[in-house]
């Protein structure tokens, strides 16, 4: 006996038990949207709560011995690339230049780009300082011997490799692209990749800040 | 058998005898069965032929992979940042990465199952400088 339909009655079309199962599916399609769907709050990746913190010990043009702690307090934007890369790193700079015009000033000064040589070799301290300066006064260029830096860039899941070049002593570094966020506590907040808009990138740094 | 007669469209047998709830629902589950096993049957095949796929990955292709459970965060990016990949992001226990290493897939495949998306995303011009050079 059908529960959907009342007995003895031969209803043309879909039995009821077809109506019935139906509707059933129906709704708990419905409830799973419902459950599943959220409004987003982020427009780039958010992070895990337990991805590694910010840490790190770097040189710069103007200190040997730059950390974590100098930062502190503010949102931090860590990106891996080289000044001698020919359109992935300066494409990211200038997109990260964009998005900090988008801010408002009280927020923009709590920024800070912090840009990561992975090519020691011919990145020194005053031609990071050179490259950074060029972008605006929030960048920061910074690098280490190749051990720390393979460890650091490592800890955060990337990873970079020297591809010989046509000539003696003219090599490409292949690296990623993608930027993470730190917040002024030094937590990894977001990851943001080459796909996504200014605007985008823009509208999660100010919700960050403003949390 | 047609279909309406296996589903007793007019819940009457060829013989004209009305067929239980019961029949109904052991049919039901017999299909539902059937479908379980086909979508297993093809979403297993499937995935061992992107693992298998993921050995051929190259610098620029997108790999997924798939550490243990008690893998924490902290080891599954160091693995993947070791092998010479980059994490793109992750679903759960599901991690994405970018090779920058050819031999990435196979370095992650010692400790986790790597699968890779199918074709070839755009890429950039560090990566296509990599591929000029290989």
């Amino acid at each position: 006996m059908c529960l959907c339909r009342p007995q003895g009655s031969r209803g043309a079309g879909v039995p009821g038990c077809v109506r019935c199962a139906a509707a059933l599916v129906a709704v708990l399609a419905v409830l799973l949207l419902v459950a599943c769907s959220e409004a987003p709050e982020w427009r780039t990746q958010s992070l895990e709560a337990d991805f590694p913190d910010l840490a790190f010990e770097l040189t710069t043009d103007r200190s040997d011995t730059f950390t974590e702690a100098d930062l502190r307090g503010n949102l931090t934007l860590l990106f891996f690339g080289y000044t001698s890369c020919p359109d992935a790193c300066p494409t990211t700079m200038t997109r990260l230049r964009a998005v900090l015009d988008e801010l408002p000033d009280a927020q923009r000064e709590h920024v800070r780009v912090l840009f990561v040589s992975v090519d020691p070799d011919r990145d020194t301290p005053g031609r990071l300082a050179a490259y950074a300066d060029h972008y605006g006064p929030e960048f920061i260029g910074a690098t280490a011997e190749l051990a720390r830096l393979t460890e650091l860039v490592q800890r955060y899941g990337s990873s970079f490799r020297h591809e010989p070049g046509r000539r003696e002593g003219d090599y490409v570094v292949t690296h990623g692209s993608h930027v993470l966020a730190f917040d002024g506590d030094g937590r990894a907040r977001l990851l943001i990749q080459s796909s996504d808009s200014v605007e985008a990138i823009a509208h999660d740094l100010r919700h960050l800040l403003a949390s | 058998m047609t279909s309406a007669t296996f589903w007793h469209r007019d819940r009457q047998s060829a013989t004209g005898r009305s067929l239980s709830f019961g029949t109904l629902c052991k049919r039901s589950a017999l299909a539902a069965l059937l479908l379980a096993v086909f979508v297993l049957a093809y979403g297993g095949t499937v995935a061992l032929l992107m693992h298998q796929a993921a050995f051929l990955a190259a610098p620029g292709d997108r790999l997924m992979v798939v550490f243990p459970r008690d893998t924490g965060t902290a080891t599954a990016l160091e693995r993947i940042g070791a092998a010479g990949a980059i994490y793109t992001g992750s679903s759960r226990w599901i991690h994405q990465a970018e090779v920058i290493d050819a031999s990435a897939a196979e370095q992650l495949a010692r400790d986790a199952w790597v699968m890779r998306f199918p074709g070839r995303p755009a890429l950039e011009g560090c990566f296509s400088v990599a591929r000029e050079n290989r």
